[in-house]
């Protein structure tokens, strides 16, 4: 009986979840990027370096370090 | 002190459980849950290795995930903000993604395992990668490479791993990846990104590398083996869909192949694309690997990661480098993560002694006699038993020199992606036709791919150009990830397994690791001087490879297979059914590009 109402539930939670991201892309989101992708290269696509090779910089060496998701 | 160790929600997901650096188990989610390449929370596969290890996860000491998810997710961010307008499609997928599952795996973890905070720890994902290829190998010292499609940022690593340590020196970072380079190629011949790669592999041998240079028009790799792409020909960092742009299809002169073609059109033209990205790919391999002997002085190395599972590449880091010494994880994918995690946790962050190497991959469950002969009896299924083992190689061997496929369940199911003898499909491979039987009305795959060799180890260098590896362990080849030329003279005494270009794939098997499939083989070889057997996956196109009794019956019932092994126990056609209580799930295999890089 609550199969179709879930369903439908469903379907229109996931609309208003794409329309709310968009919003957020174009208005929040925008004004970021468009200053990140000016002063930054952060995918390195600009230009080819001798090398893409970048040393390793995440520091996870204790319990405490491991504990954390980033 | 046992330490479970988890990889999910990207491909394939795992759990493996070590007991004071000893992997005691080890499986995929698929093989329990039954659906291909399951991503999510490994639940069964947590379940089995909790049991296998006879504990309680009160009594696990750590918890470890196999990457850190908030790092991913900003790598995500920043990709989208970096690609603005172009990334509205794949930031709004893969947000909906993230903020329903991904960013709540710590609570996911701690809930549906009940432990507390503090047992739960995350590791980075290249480190996992490379902990599963260093410290479960035999290596003291050794360089030690990742290379995938890409992790949080990184997409490849060089490091130098020595006892109980692995430092990670260098890491190459999203969006250039060797991983995510292959897999555009992949989607261009048409296949599935993440499961095509294969096919990629069996169809290169059709062509020749006529478009290197085209390729190399869209990257540039440099003397180190790292790579830069121009991203103006590639779309996976922003698109949700493609992995590749129109650019990309005018450099290669062609659009991309129809994925709805699957195997049906061989083009010439796709075939010398596989074989020139095929090559391209060993080239930068081996650069890296190069460089990795250079840097660290180490002439072992280690090697994890999505791209270890190239088996071309493998074999030619031995012969055209300085590389002496190769171990490659035998689940080098994100399923590796698991015990790779497990692995960090317990040596590099904890500091505890390295256990032996791991010689084999036979981690997951078994079934007794007792059990088999129960399933068989409830089912009313006619079988024949024999009482030595003797007696059954004995009728297994004669029933694959009259031509016979047999499906082949015996002892504890393989850790990654290759059958191994335990869950196996075999034949003769002196056959001729067997090549396309099998594939056509057994595994009903695409008839371009090639089957592999199971050769007994001792006697590997009579049928195969075995790679210069001085110690002769040739640990690649246990897990069946070297391709290596069939000796000329021996092409015509194995051509089932011969692939068109004169290679093989070939698994060497150990008496000590595999003492049951080596006798059969060895057996074999004793009537008909060829000790060497067709080996392929025990599943159909689009199924994980079985598990239990029901589900390899099942398969054998679903397929033209004449005979069923379980363990002693011999099932002829005649007693084919279809048991409906079993789970039986056939899916796409692949993942859409959206899922690929997030």
């Amino acid at each position: 009986m609550f199969q179709p109402v879930t369903q439908f539930l469903e379907r229109f939670g996931n609309v208003v979840g794409r329309t709310l991201l968009s919003v957020i892309y174009w208005v929040a989101l925008a004004p970021i990027a468009v200053f990140y992708k000016l002063f930054t290269d952060a995918l390195m696509v600009k230009s080819p370096p001798s090398s893409t090779y970048c040393d390793w910089s995440q520091v996870n060496e204790t319990l405490d370090d491991a504990r954390r998701q980033d | 002190m046992y330490i479970l160790g988890l990889s999910f929600y990207y491909h394939d997901g795992s759990a493996a459980i070590i007991k004071d650096g000893v992997v005691l188990a080890a499986g995929e989610e698929e093989r329990f849950s039954r659906r291909k390449h399951d991503p999510g929370f490994p639940g069964k596969a947590i379940d089995f290795c909790l049991k296998t290890a006879g504990i309680t996860i009160d009594q696990v000491d750590y918890v470890v995930f196999y990457e850190k998810p908030f790092v991913k997710f900003e790598r995500l961010l920043l990709t989208a903000f970096s690609t603005f307008p172009r990334s509205l499609k794949v930031f709004r997928e893969a947000m909906l993604a993230w903020m329903q599952k991904k960013l709540w795996v710590r609570s996911l973890i701690l809930k549906n395992l009940g432990i507390p905070k503090s047992k739960l720890l995350f590791a980075d994902h290249h480190m996992s990668h490379a902990s599963a290829a260093f410290f479960c190998s035999p290596f003291d010292e050794a360089a030690v490479l990742t290379l995938d499609g890409a992790g949080e940022w990184t997409t490849s690593t060089l490091g130098h791993g020595k006892d109980t340590k692995i430092d990670l020196l260098k890491e190459m970072r999203f969006p250039h990846s060797v991983g995510l380079l292959y897999s555009s190629f992949t989607a261009y011949c048409g296949f599935e990104v993440n499961e095509g790669e294969y096919k990629l592999m069996g169809m290169a041998p059709y062509g020749e590398p006529k478009y290197i240079d085209r390729i190399k028009k869209m990257i540039r790799i440099n003397d180190d083996g790292s790579l830069w792409q121009d991203m103006k020909y590639f779309a996976y960092h922003w698109s949700a869909t493609n992995s590749y742009t129109p650019a990309f299809e005018e450099v290669m002169g062609r659009p991309g192949r129809d994925p709805a073609l699957e195997d049906k059109s061989l083009d010439p033209f796709y075939c010398d694309v596989a074989m020139s990205i095929q090559r391209v790919t060993e080239e930068i391999v081996m650069r890296m690997a190069q460089n990795a002997v250079n840097v660290t002085g180490c002439k072992r190395l280690c090697m994890a990661g999505g791209v270890a599972l190239n088996s071309v590449a493998n074999a030619k880091i031995i012969n055209e480098t300085d590389v002496e010494e190769l171990y490659v994880h035998p689940a080098a994918g994100d399923d590796g993560g698991a015990v790779g995690a497990a692995m960090w946790a317990y040596n590099h962050l904890l500091g505890k002694p390295r256990a032996p190497a791991l010689d084999h991959a036979y981690l997951g469950s078994e079934y007794s006699h007792a059990e088999i002969e129960e399933f068989l009896s409830e089912h009313d299924i006619a079988f024949e038993k024999y009482d030595t083992d003797e007696e059954f190689f004995d009728v297994v061997t004669e029933d694959l020199i009259a031509g016979k496929v047999g499906g082949w369940f015996r002892g504890r199911f393989e850790w990654g992606p290759r059958a191994l003898g335990s869950r196996s499909i075999i034949a003769d491979a002196r056959s001729t036709e067997m090549k396309e039987i099998v594939n056509a009305k057994i595994k009903f795959r695409e008839a371009f791919r090639p089957f592999a060799p199971s050769v007994l180890h001792e006697r590997a260098g009579e049928y195969f150009e075995m790679p210069n590896d001085p110690s002769g362990e040739h640990w690649p080849a246990r897990f069946m990830l070297y391709v290596v030329p069939v000796r000329e003279e021996k092409r015509d005494a194995i051509p089932a397994i011969t692939h068109v270009d004169g290679s093989g794939r070939l698994q060497t098997v150990m008496k000590d690791s595999n003492p049951d499939y080596h006798r059969m083989i060895e057996l074999f070889g004793e009537k008909t001087g060829v000790p060497v057997v067709l080996n392929t996956s025990f599943n159909l196109k689009g199924e994980p490879i079985v598990e239990t009794p029901a589900q390899a019956f099942n398969t054998f019932s679903r397929s033209e297979m004449d005979v069923l092994y379980l363990q002693n126990y011999v099932v002829r056609k005649e007693a084919k059914k279809i048991i409906h209580d079993t789970p039986f799930m056939l899916r796409h295999e692949g993942d859409r590009v959206a899922e690929m890089v997030s």
